[in-house]
């Protein structure tokens, strides 16, 4: 990971650069809790489900070509914003296949599906995915 | 804490597994591997007051054990969750799956 802060230009902000692999969620957790995003709590939701998303791109939109940044702000109103910027075929594929509308045990694959989906929704107040040909961005608000 | 520690201790009436670090898809496997076998052969009590982080797979390996124990005729108990734990497994609405307890001894 190569992070870096805001400094002056954006005082309230950070953000960093990761590969994209799974074998980074340890450092993508110390790049949150480096974060001042104020209490506690609003760690603990920036760590849920910032790490889902992690999580996610890591595994269905790798390899991504250039990594993945991550950008930690605050909006107008003052929410908490984590953005992910990326560029990947396969994320934008896998965006538009159909998957659990609500969490399910998969007798098949022998595990529960869709609990991240619902952790990130209710951990969140917004939930937006933009692919574009510059690129692909996911932009959660709390 | 980047490393997921888990220690183990055998009672007369059941095992206690203490978790301490992260569990996310880096480290659940190993969570995965020990709630799975002593949830099916023993009462059940996990110590989650010193986890810093809770993925939607551990939650998953927590809800199947919830069913498994169940199976057995066996109990899975949740000890003194941390904020984290206790905000994932409420976001999930499952919480009433979860027997959640702030001592030992309202278990064993």
């Amino acid at each position: 990971m190569r992070g870096q802060s805001g400094g002056a230009r954006n005082p309230r902000g950070s953000r960093a650069r990761f590969r994209g692999s799974r074998a980074e969620c340890p450092s993508f957790e110390r790049f949150i809790d480096g974060l001042e995003c104020g209490d506690g709590s609003a760690r603990a939701r920036l760590r849920l489900v910032g790490g889902e998303l992690f999580d996610n791109l890591a595994t269905h939109a790798a390899p991504l070509r250039g990594g993945m940044s991550v950008r930690f702000g605050r909006n107008s109103a003052g929410r908490m914003t984590l953005a992910f910027t990326f560029r990947s075929a396969r994320y934008r594929a896998w965006l538009k296949a159909p998957g659990p509308s609500l969490p399910s045990w998969s007798p098949v694959e022998k595990r529960w599906r869709g609990l991240g989906l619902i952790m990130v929704r209710n951990l969140s107040s917004r939930v937006e995915h933009r692919a574009g040909p510059s690129g692909d961005r996911i932009v959660v608000t709390f | 804490m980047d490393q997921l520690n888990i220690s183990e201790k055998v009672t007369d009436r059941g095992a206690i597994l203490v978790v301490e670090g992260p569990v996310n898809s880096y480290t659940f496997t190993e969570f995965q591997t020990k709630v799975y076998a002593w949830s099916k052969k023993a009462d059940l009590v996990i110590d989650m007051a010193a986890v810093t982080s809770l993925s939607s797979a551990g939650l998953g390996v927590l809800m199947a054990a919830i069913d498994d124990a169940n199976d057995a005729g066996r109990k899975l108990w949740i000890l003194k969750p941390s904020e984290i734990v206790r905000m994932a497994i409420e976001s999930t609405g499952f919480a009433d799956s979860f027997a959640v307890i702030g001592a030992l001894r309202e278990a064993f």
